[in-house]
């Protein structure tokens, strides 16, 4: 009888236990599907699409070339081509997903370009179509041969300088990117699971991809973090120590300043959940700022000094590697001062979310 | 509604043939030869290590190098190679092989800098378990006095560098640059293996291995990267079967060949080929030693089915697997031949050390042939000519140098001249 009485006293004890346990209040902050959600949508979706829209254009322009062959319509294609660049440069704060995982990077934005191979493909009789170029490897084709082929070595190529197998190659490379682009946008919009969705439903029992939401919220900080490295230590790295200008990722078009600027700016939106600049509620900024505000005013701080050093390097950044060195010595110190808060300060406070 | 019945056919066939070989011919060999078991126990030290058969391998080599399309390659010392082998005789019938090699002297994740095939992307080179890799892992069984069976991970019989792999036999500082470029380094598959001789002059091997992975083929070295490495398990949808014959005259004087076919489409990471990839390969070696001098040749033919579908296949494949991702050929071919001189031995009386003089050309291409829109790339196409020395104090250590200097089958920059200079060990 003792011993009866003793089981439902410890049975009820442990009942007790159990929901005193689960009695805890829950964390309103704990649930962050409306901030992936305007990441998604607000940020990476609207960015793929406005890249899409511009590698159309682009390629329309590249078509219409061969008919049209006059330094104006030289002019605006290269005018194109930077547009076009803007998004790109903007999604390298997040280049996880599709663009990862299909391989679609390489054939986008491989660098330097190959010139060896792309002379010998250009001397070949070999038809210069769309689906040619989608067979070629990632560095005869994306936005850098269309530079080279734009642009020139020096910059400065004439509309006269063009070939015909030039032409056929820009047209047909022009219509590759275009391609490479629509199936990154398409990927994250639709098809039987698409990524947008992946990534805002992060948590749920049926998502195989992000197990939590904190797992897709770290995704969104490594990527962030990932680009201001590569910016900080190798894009601008690169050709400053060494003082060598082969090394200069945009050189042909002297678009690299606005490439890293494009790639600071990538953080920016990534940490508003906006494109246009403005602070959105659900997004990174709004989280820490509910945790640490001193810490997301000096995020947003450093973001805007980053950006702002490297806009005000004199001149290209070709000239300034050798001219202003101090001057890209500042940018360079500003995007790592960056780096250092994302890893150092907003990394840990995300360990504890 | 229709429904789907499973693939039970092919899988069936597979095992039923797996097995009759493992358990039927070998089992009723075992059977017949209860009483060849002795207990291990019973053995004294002295018998255990008589048993034993322990051999120790390694190559560290310096390389300078020359190269006009990139510059900047800096000057390396590599630990190519190390390798423990331990080989046990269980019984007069039963022995056990196994090898242990240590790449490049670690083990971990190596970062590669491959400017050539991808023009300057970093790349993580994973392998199994770092860089150290159990190459050989097999027991063999010997059925009749002249035929065994061997079973586990074995030794691919094709090519010559399966056969001549530890550095004493080389006298390059890496094996001849055709099969370094095209076939996996210390080829080895899981699978069965059955060799012996038969005539007075014929040595045979017939094998049945797991097949190559098609994700891991490349522009640069053809079906090379294939060899599954990548895993910690190794994919056995696709069997490839090989075979190999030599006609030997006396020791070291030989000609032969040897031929490999299996599909590469089933053991990719991904069901994401809806073709097959059947690679064949084919070759021709001979190999001539006298006392004054040496020649070693061999001529390789590759083909791929389905090439570019292929190539399009793994254009779409991760960043994260690692592979190159670059156009493979539908054909690729090449030819190697080394003529080596012992200078001392014409005085018969100076030959008590062993100086080796060579001279070899390989010449290779890896797109012999493209398919469809694939671009046929010119810069695959070399031409190697090798001179060097090698020198051996003692029969267990060699010191090497040579010169090479490779033309790319472009009209620029084609240039890339190494010299390299090292020291190997063969202990055994």
């Amino acid at each position: 009888m003792i011993t009866t009485q003793l089981k439902y006293f410890l049975s009820f004890g442990i009942f007790f236990s159990i929901f005193s346990c689960s009695d805890e209040p829950v964390n309103p902050q704990s649930n962050y599907s409306e901030i992936l959600k305007t990441e998604t949508n607000q940020v990476i979706i609207l960015t793929y699409y406005d890249l899409n829209e511009k590698a159309g254009l682009l390629s329309v322009r590249c078509d219409e070339f061969s008919s049209n062959k006059t330094q104006a319509h030289l002019d605006l294609m290269r005018q194109l081509w930077r547009d076009a660049r803007k998004p790109w440069e903007q999604s390298e704060g997040f280049l996880f997903g599709p663009v990862d995982i299909q391989g679609i990077d390489p054939s986008i934005d491989s660098w330097p370009v190959n010139v060896i191979d792309l002379d010998a493909v250009l001397a070949s009789s070999d038809p210069l179509t769309k689906e040619y170029l989608d067979g070629l490897e990632g560095t005869l084709k994306g936005f850098h041969t269309l530079e080279y082929l734009l642009f020139g070595i020096d910059g400065n190529k004439s509309v006269q300088e063009f070939t015909d197998r030039q032409i056929e190659y820009l047209k047909a490379c022009a219509q590759s990117l275009k391609g490479e682009t629509n199936k990154l946008h398409t990927a994250w919009i639709s098809g039987p699971s698409p990524y947008g969705t992946i990534l805002k439903t992060a948590g749920e029992p049926s998502n195989q991809v992000y197990l939590s939401q904190k797992s897709a919220l770290q995704e969104l900080l490594d990527g962030i973090i990932t680009i201001a490295d590569e910016v900080g230590n190798g894009k601008i790295n690169d050709p400053f120590v060494t003082n060598n200008i082969t090394l200069e990722e945009s050189r042909f078009s002297a678009n690299s300043k606005q490439d890293f600027a494009d790639n600071i700016r990538s953080i920016q939106n990534i940490y508003f959940g906006s494109t246009d600049g403005n602070y959105n509620l659900n997004s990174l900024s709004g989280l820490i700022k509910t945790k640490d505000a001193a810490l997301d005013s000096k995020i947003i701080n450093q973001i805007q000094e980053a950006i702002t050093a490297i806009i005000n390097i004199p001149g290209t950044f070709t000239e300034a590697i050798s001219a202003n060195r101090a001057a890209v010595q500042n940018a360079q110190d500003q995007v790592r001062q960056l780096q250092l808060i994302l890893e150092s300060e907003l990394k840990p406070l995300f360990d504890k979310l | 509604m229709k429904i789907q019945l499973p693939r039970i056919g092919p899988y069936f066939i597979k095992i039923a043939v797996l097995s009759s070989m493992l358990f039927g011919s070998v089992g009723l060999q075992v059977l017949n030869a209860q009483t060849d078991s002795t207990p291990l126990k019973s053995e004294s030290f002295n018998q255990l290590t008589q048993k034993l058969d322990f051999e120790a391998y390694g190559i560290i080599n310096y390389h300078a190098f020359n190269w006009q399309l990139f510059p900047d390659k800096r000057n390396e010392i590599d630990f190519s190679q190390a390798v423990i082998g331990l080989d046990y005789q269980i019984s007069d019938r039963w022995k056990f092989t196994s090898e242990l090699e240590f790449e490049h002297g670690g083990t971990g994740v190596a970062l590669e800098f491959d400017p050539l095939e991808e023009f300057g992307e970093f790349e993580y080179e994973v392998e199994k378990g770092g860089e150290i890799w159990l190459e050989e892992f097999n027991l063999s069984y010997q059925w009749f006095k002249n035929h065994a069976i061997s079973f586990g991970r074995v030794k691919l019989p094709f090519g010559l560098a399966s056969f001549y792999d530890e550095p004493t036999e080389y006298l390059g500082t890496s094996y001849n640059q055709l099969e370094n470029t095209i076939l996996p380094s210390n080829w080895t598959e899981f699978g069965i293996l059955v060799n012996g001789k038969f005539g007075k002059h014929f040595n045979y091997s017939l094998g049945m291995v797991n097949a190559l992975d098609g994700s891991g083929f490349n522009s640069a070295n053809f079906i090379k990267r294939g060899n599954q490495r990548r895993f910690e398990t190794v994919k056995i949808e696709d069997i490839a079967g090989v075979l190999r014959l030599d006609y030997e005259f006396q020791k070291d004087q030989l000609f032969g060949i040897s031929f490999y076919s299996g599909n590469s489409r089933n053991n990719r990471p991904k069901p994401d080929l809806n073709v097959n990839a059947l690679v064949s390969l084919a070759e021709f070696h001979t190999y001539f030693k006298f006392k004054t001098f040496s020649i070693k040749s061999m001529a390789l033919f590759g083909h791929l089915q389905n090439s570019e579908l292929l190539s399009l296949a793994n254009r779409n494949l991760s960043n994260n697997l690692n592979v190159k991702r670059t156009p493979v050929g539908k054909q690729a071919a090449g030819f190697n031949a080394e003529f080596a001189l012992k200078p001392l031995a014409l005085f018969t009386n100076m030959n008590t050390k062993e100086l080796y003089v060579f001279s070899s050309f390989d010449y290779f291409d890896t797109h012999q042939k493209t398919e469809g829109s694939i671009f046929n790339n010119p810069r695959w196409k070399r031409h190697i000519w090798t001179f060097g020395i090698n020198y051996f104090p003692t029969k267990w250590l060699v010191f090497k140098s040579q010169f090479e200097n490779q033309r790319l089958g472009i009209s620029e920059k084609k240039f890339q001249r190494t010299f390299s200079m090292g020291f190997a060990f063969n202990f055994s």
